[in-house]
C-alpha cells in the first residue's frame, strides 16, 4: 500500500504505534514486532520483538513495506504501557520531601561556592538566570537546558560536588568517584625501598 | 642500504564546524543526503491548530527515537547490511540525521576494527537486546 515510506508524514507515522507489524526490507528479509516509534527525521522504524527481548531498528530508506498484523486485535494495555516506557528512565524516584529539600540546599551552596549565580525557583533551582533548570532529584541527569556550555558545567559540578557526610546515601551511578583512592602511599618514599633482597646469593658457587 | 620507513598516516573525516549547534540546514552535506523540505502533509491551506498537532506528534516520535539511541549506546549491535554482510559491534553514537553511526570494536571479516564509522545508507537494519 504504502509506495514511498518516508514521505508517509508522521500523522500516518503516530497511528503505527504500538501496532503489530510486518516490515519488508530492501534484502528481502521480512521482520515483525510491534511498533515502539518511527523517527520523522530519517523515518526509521524501531521495532520490539514479539518475545520483547530483541529490538530491531529499520533504516527508513531501506523500508519496501509496512504490513499491519492482527488488526481488529484490541490493544493490550500493558503492552502499550510497556512500550512507551521502554527506552525510559527507570530509576527509582525518591520522593521524600525532606531529602529533596536538603539535597537542593545543599546544591545551591556549593554552586554558590563556585561563583556561579543560582536560585531556588519552584520545586527546583534556576542556574545563571534562567539558561539551566536542575530538577529534583538534582542529579546530573536531572539538569535541563538549551546552552550547551553551562549545561555541561553544572553537570560538572554536581558531579563534582562533596558527599553528603550526614546522610546514608546509596551509590549514585552519576557521582564520580573519588579520584586518589589507590593512592596511600607517600609520593616522596621511594616503591621499590627494601624489593631488591632477592638477589640470587649462590652465584659464586660453582 | 638506508630504507624509509613509510609512516601511516590517518585522516579522519572532516568534524563538524564547531561555530555552530552541529546541524546546519545549509551545509553541502546536509543538502546532498537529506531531503530539502521536512515531511510533512503540509498544504497552503493547513490551519495552524493542525501544524501544531503535527509538531507535537513528530516531537514525541522523535524522543521515543532518541531514547531508543540513548539504550543501544554500549551494547553491542548487530547491523544487517546490503551484500547479505552482517557485522558486530559496539555501539556508540548516531549524528543528529542519522546519517552515521559511530561504533567502538567492529568485527569484520579481515579482523576487528577498534574504531569504525558506518553509513546509514550501508545499513538495512541493525538489532539488539535490550
Amino acid at each position: 500500500m504504502q509506495t514511498d515510506w518516508s514521505s508517509l508524514g508522521p500523522a500516518h507515522w503516530s497511528a503505527l504505534t504500538h501496532k503489530h507489524v510486518s516490515v519488508r526490507a530492501d534484502n528481502g528479509h521480512e521482520l515483525r514486532g510491534h511498533v515502539v516509534t518511527v523517527d520523522p527525521v530519517s523515518a526509521s522504524l524501531v521495532l520490539l520483538d514479539s518475545g520483547g527481548s530483541k529490538v530491531h531498528v529499520v533504516l527508513g530508506h531501506s523500508v519496501k513495506q509496512v504490513q499491519i498484523q492482527d488488526q481488529d486485535q484490541d490493544q493490550d494495555p500493558e503492552q502499550k504501557t510497556r512500550l512507551e516506557t521502554l527506552f525510559t528512565d527507570s530509576d527509582p524516584a525518591q520522593n521524600q520531601s525532606l531529602d529533596l529539600d536538603r539535597a537542593r540546599t545543599r546544591l545551591l551552596d556549593w554552586i554558590h561556592l563556585n561563583r556561579v549565580p543560582v536560585e531556588v525557583q519552584g520545586a527546583g533551582l534556576v542556574v545563571a538566570g534562567g539558561v539551566v533548570t536542575v530538577n529534583p532529584p538534582f542529579r546530573a541527569k536531572d539538569c535541563v537546558g538549551l546552552n550547551q556550555v553551562v549545561l555541561d558545567r553544572v553537570q560538572r559540578l554536581i558531579r563534582n560536588q562533596p558527599r553528603d557526610p550526614d546522610q546514608d546515601l546509596d551509590q549514585d551511578p552519576d557521582q564520580d568517584q573519588p579520584r586518589d583512592q589507590g593512592q596511600d602511599q607517600d609520593p616522596d618514599q621511594p616503591r621499590d625501598q627494601g624489593r631488591h633482597i632477592d638477589q640470587p646469593q649462590d652465584q659464586s658457587q660453582p | 642500504m638506508n630504507m624509509m620507513r613509510p609512516v601511516h598516516v590517518m585522516r579522519l573525516p572532516r568534524g563538524p564546524d564547531p561555530h555552530s549547534r552541529g546541524f546546519d540546514p545549509q551545509s553541502p552535506r546536509f543538502i546532498a543526503l537529506c531531503r530539502t523540505s521536512i515531511v510533512s502533509s503540509l498544504t497552503s491551506d493547513m490551519d495552524p491548530e493542525e501544524l501544531q498537532r503535527e509538531q507535537v506528534m513528530r516531537a514525541e516520535l522523535r524522543e521515543r527515537f532518541l531514547r531508543c539511541l540513548l539504550s543501544m549506546a554500549n551494547k553491542r549491535v548487530r547491523f544487517n547490511m546490503y551484500e547479505n554482510v552482517k557485522v558486530e559491534a559496539t555501539f556508540g553514537a548516531s549524528d543528529i540525521d542519522v546519517l552515521n553511526f559511530q561504533v567502538t570494536d567492529l568485527q569484520t571479516p579481515i579482523g576487528i576494527q577498534k574504531e569504525a564509522l558506518i553509513r546509514s545508507q550501508d545499513v538495512i537494519s541493525l538489532s539488539f537486546d535490550l
